[in-house]
């Protein structure tokens, strides 16, 4: 199935909403950071890892998605928050570490929260896959309606959480997708140093449960094969691991010169969000006048995030000993 | 990178920072025993995260330093097993945080072989492992915890706080036929851009190999009145404290523990014994941990050496904060000392 | 003293491909301190360019003469140290 015109301009605005925040982020980040690159300085301190070239993993498959499905996401979540529509104005904050942030300040840039999104993220690797297919079993148990979706990259396919919870996923036929963003690098690490076989998609087979490959990173392709996985999980037919090609355009995180990778292989990346504009325009699902005034639409959110989160007032320091227990 | 060491002339004194140290003790093991390996996440190819395994790579080759997948279950109890028959590995594990998704391996098998065995098997393998917060790094990769690995029997636990430690140590673990860790806070591995290192972790490492024993302490400034007892960091926020102290006229005796296990009991009590004061700093959270051993030490031996109660100065029984005012609070820093070494010099005796 | 009779140094740079597309750069931390006799290709120094941290090594042998210090931020073709060779 493909996308209507309509749900292709709503996956290029996540992704160009995607981008321009991390744009923005980045710029802050690097604030107090020079010349002397000091992680925790300046008015974005911690790690950060963005998600420059990933913006078509979020973005074909939350298109699917809706209020009674769940979505978890990694360190390296900010495209996925934004894709499944967490409050950009509250995300800013809390990476701004403001009261105002998601968690009052508590979580940070990788561990965003949103009930009202149905969205979280964590820092270690694999850790949201259990937790994932927890949400799908629950919605099984109580009878309600949603599926669960899980980000995790091609490094955390080693996890063991990856295998012991796909296996129950499989068993127990949980309206259940892992998407697996393979940006083909662990920090360091090439895929083809750590993982023993070429496609993670092919371990389905182990867990009883489907696995399809995408090549490209191209949003209309993502958006066919996750219209695949989301008909099968509502449907009763159980999970599947989505494994998408796509590149991580920077670093592993801010600081990362990524000088471990081939030049080569570095200058042959393709940026997949102008692609996918002209593609649209080329193909008139937008006119350009109508393109502009959506990017400077979403530019303006952005900018309005990024003020509110500047200017937000930090939590009291005692806060941080409230609201430990329930 | 980095290039065997050509021998300095005479005289050359090096002042080096606690990765680097740490770095020399395992090179100069890893060239002695060839059953050594190394083996981690971006050992190889990088260094890993925090420079720990720089240069190694390219001299000992990828079959003696070893980049894994992301799969700690995994390679610990394959590095395990190894150890089992007559290897000598060190496993990197870049955050102490990560121990969670491997703690199995580590402490129901890796620590407790030897001893299940009946002394049949011993499982010589060293963990290297990052530590500690104040970077704005939150809660799942700014933790201390030295009490949830040594609680567990079987393992022994050390932690440097300066360069010429770091590299003794290191020695000591390396030549241990046990399962050992040695933990570097990260502030104190001398790295740029988690600050610039304290001037007090960089020290003077000699160029021959030594080793500095398990459960030993070490009194960086003696004094009179009261005992900071410090471990990795929080050594360096005890001295500023001391320095702070003895301005308003306040003598404090700062001990290193180095070893949380086997813990320096005697040491403790005798450095108590003599100021009869004690307060205690430690990263790690305050319940169940490090400063309740030590508290512990004095209690049971002799509560009576106490002119005042003792102080804890620990992190709150609470997640590590993100934001920075928050995670500021939380921190067992330089005021925090101050003020619980002034609450002991209140009470009358 | 070298047969012309002047003492011969050499320059401590940072290596250009060290640099990448940065700039700037700030000295850690120098292993020696000033005035010491180092050996040609020992390190002496580390080195922060944005988040790396390198080994700076001492191009000849000699002795070293500081020039930037610890926590000082360095450009790119700045001279940190000299080696007296003579």
């Amino acid at each position: 199935m493909k996308p209507s015109p309509q749900q292709r301009l709503w996956m290029y605005e996540a992704m160009y909403r995607s981008r321009r925040l991390d744009d923005a982020v980045l710029a802050a980040y690097m604030e107090g950071k020079t010349p002397v690159f000091h992680m925790g300085r300046g008015p974005l301190p911690g790690e950060m890892h963005q998600s420059f070239g990933q913006e078509p993993c979020a973005a074909g498959v939350c298109v699917h998605l809706g209020k009674d499905d769940s979505v978890g996401a990694g360190h390296r979540p900010h495209h996925v928050a934004v894709a499944r529509g967490v409050d950009l104005k509250k995300m800013v904050a809390e990476l701004f570490g403001k009261k105002t942030g998601l968690s009052g300040g508590r979580g940070g840039h990788m561990h965003l929260y949103s009930a009202e999104a149905n969205f979280f993220s964590s820092g270690i690797i694999a850790e949201g896959m259990g937790p994932g297919a927890g949400m799908a079993l629950a919605r099984k148990m109580q009878g309600k309606p949603g599926i669960a979706v899980t980000y995790i990259g091609d490094g955390a396919a080693n996890q063991g959480a990856f295998h012991e919870v796909l296996n129950m996923v499989g068993l127990w036929k949980l309206p259940f997708i892992c998407v697996i963003e393979d940006n083909k690098y662990g920090v360091s690490v090439h895929k083809k140093d750590s993982t023993a076989i070429e496609r993670n998609s092919d371990r389905a087979a182990a867990y009883g449960i489907a696995g399809e490959f995408v090549a490209g990173n191209d949003p209309d392709l993502i958006f066919e094969a996750a219209g695949r996985a989301v008909v099968r999980a509502r449907s009763g037919q159980g999970g599947t691991i989505l494994e998408l090609e796509t590149e991580r355009l920077h670093g592993h995180f801010i600081g990362d010169s990524g000088g471990y990778r081939p030049d080569a292989e570095r200058k042959a990346m393709q940026d997949p969000i102008p692609a996918y504009r002209e593609r649209l325009l080329t193909e008139e699902v937008s006119s350009a006048a109508d393109m502009t005034a959506l990017e400077a639409k979403v530019q303006g959110q952005v900018d309005e995030a990024m003020r509110f989160g500047r200017e937000s007032e930090y939590p009291d320091a005692t806060d941080a000993l409230e609201r430990l227990y329930a | 990178m980095a290039q065997p060491a050509a021998a300095a002339a005479p005289g050359s004194e090096r002042t080096l920072t606690m990765a680097r140290a740490g770095r020399e003790a395992v090179f100069s093991e890893m060239r002695k025993n060839p059953n050594m390996f190394v083996i981690g996440e971006d050992v190889a190819k990088l260094g890993g995260v925090f420079g720990t395994t720089v240069g190694m790579a390219e001299e000992f080759g990828a079959s003696r330093v070893i980049d894994t997948p992301i799969s700690e279950t995994g390679f610990i109890g394959i590095a395990t097993g190894a150890a089992m028959a007559g290897m000598r590995p060190i496993v990197e594990i870049a955050f102490v945080d990560f121990i969670g998704v491997c703690f199995n391996q580590i402490y129901n098998f890796a620590a407790k072989t030897h001893y299940m065995s009946g002394g049949q098997f011993k499982v010589p393998l060293t963990f290297m492992i990052g530590y500690g917060g104040g970077y704005n790094d939150a809660a799942q990769h700014s933790q201390t915890l030295f009490a949830t690995l040594g609680h567990v029997p079987g393992i022994k636990i050390v932690t440097p706080a300066d360069a010429c430690d770091a590299k003794g140590l290191m020695a000591s673990c390396l030549k241990d036929d046990n399962v050992t860790v040695w933990m570097v806070h990260k502030r104190l591995w001398g790295l740029g851009w988690l600050g610039f290192p304290l001037p007090k972790a960089l020290a003077t490492v000699p160029e021959h190999d030594y080793t500095i024993p398990f459960g030993q302490s070490r009194i960086w400034r003696e004094g009179g009145d009261v005992t900071i007892v410090g471990l990795g960091l929080t050594v360096h926020n005890a001295l500023q404290a001391a320095v702070q102290l003895a301005s308003e006229g306040i003598s404090a005796e700062v001990l290193d523990l180095r070893s949380v296990v086997p813990l320096d009991r005697e040491g403790i009590f005798k450095s108590v014994a003599k100021t009869g004061r004690l307060v205690v700093a430690d990263e790690d959270y305050m319940s169940f941990g490090v400063t309740s051993e030590v508290l512990a030490v004095v209690a049971e031996r002799d509560p009576a050496v106490l002119k005042a109660a003792a102080v804890r100065v620990a992190y709150p029984d609470v997640p590590v904060p993100f934001s920075r005012p928050m995670e500021d609070f939380c921190l067992p820093n330089v005021e925090r000392i101050v003020a619980a070494v002034k609450s002991t010099m209140k009470e009358r005796k | 003293m070298t047969a012309e009779g002047k003492e011969a140094s050499v320059d401590i740079v940072v290596p250009q491909e060290m640099w990448g597309d940065i700039m700037e750069g700030v000295v850690v931390t120098w292993i020696y301190q000033n005035g010491a006799s180092v050996a040609k290709g020992q390190p002496v120094a580390e080195i922060m360019v944005e988040k790396a941290q390198l080994e700076l090594v001492a191009p000849a042998s000699g002795k070293l003469t500081i020039l930037a210090v610890p926590e000082t931020v360095i450009g790119r073709d700045q001279v940190v140290g000299r080696i007296e060779t003579a």
